[in-house]
């Protein structure tokens, strides 16, 4: 099965790191979209099939905690897993971010290593490593 | 003043960062030995937190530097052509990422801050020796660019627990 993830940060440089990490992984890939902000994001899910959101918390126009709290309020969104990749270090932020359904938190700065590990385990696939 | 062992902190997250993000070792630099910043473009980027504590970290560094940390954290080679935007985006990063790995050594993982977006703006040589004036900041060499950061914990605001610190 060949997945379409949700890139979301207003750091260009961020969504290219995280564009090529994805490519750089043995996960099978149809496509990656970008969105810069939350409502840029919410107008992507709603005219495209998603598999999975990664996106940062602090962003202009509409914050991550936002977009999460939207997702969680649309009966065909709520139970799309999301990992927020964020600078934010707080364990009670992370707890929170946790009660409100995201499945995981990285932080930045992250490894290429981490970033397929998690998505692995939230997409359930496996790979051949050997 | 900013505590020494808040700069001792700063000093440590930023050699971090570099190093892990775009693979840059910065090294320990003082003003007094004469580093120039005559001939060199100048930006100064800055994000201020609130929360548990407030203030604001800033980094002065010059577009050179700004495209070689790019090039760094994108993998890419230096291009031919001028792309500011993609240069300064990578810098903002680089700050968004040294704050948030300094708030959580200075106040540890319990702390809740808000960050504002990075803040750029040019510096001529007036207001960049105007900047560091005001300011505790230290300074790096990176390949051969120096790098000047500052760190503002905002009077009244800042308890200093230790937890987190060294």
């Amino acid at each position: 099965m060949a997945f379409n993830i949700l890139i979301v940060d207003d750091s260009k440089t961020i969504r290219s790191i995280l564009t090529k990490t994805l490519k750089m992984t043995k996960l099978e890939i149809n496509q990656i979209f970008e969105a810069g902000n939350g409502k840029e994001a919410l107008e992507c899910l709603q005219g495209n099939w998603i598999d999975l959101v990664l996106t940062d918390l602090n962003m202009p126009v509409m914050t991550g905690i936002e977009l999460i709290n939207s997702m969680a309020q649309d009966g065909l969104l709520k139970d799309l897993p999301v990992i927020v990749i964020s600078t934010d270090g707080s364990a009670t932020r992370i707890g929170e971010l946790k009660d409100k359904g995201v499945r995981e938190y990285i932080r930045k700065p992250f490894t290429p290593e981490t970033v397929e590990e998690i998505i692995d385990k939230i997409l359930e696939v496996t790979h051949d490593r050997s | 003043m900013t505590d020494h062992n808040c700069m001792e902190s700063l000093n440590e997250v930023v050699s971090k960062v570099f190093e892990q993000t775009a693979f840059l070792f910065p090294e320990p630099a003082n003003l007094a030995d004469g580093i120039s910043f005559d001939d060199l473009e100048l930006f100064l980027v800055t994000i201020t937190f609130s929360g548990d504590a407030e203030g604001d970290v800033s980094l002065i560094l010059p577009i050179e530097m700004c495209r070689e940390l790019s090039s760094n954290i994108l993998g890419e080679d230096a291009g031919e052509t001028e792309d500011r935007e993609k240069y300064i985006d990578a810098v903002k990063e680089i700050l968004n990422i040294i704050t948030g790995q300094l708030l959580t050594k200075l106040f540890g993982h319990k702390a809740l801050f808000n960050l504002s977006a990075p803040q750029i703006m040019e510096l001529n040589r007036e207001e960049f020796f105007s900047t560091i004036e005001q300011k505790d900041y230290s300074c790096h060499l990176i390949e051969q660019y120096p790098v000047i950061t500052t760190l503002t914990l905002r009077t009244g605001s800042y308890e200093h627990t230790g937890a987190g610190s060294r």
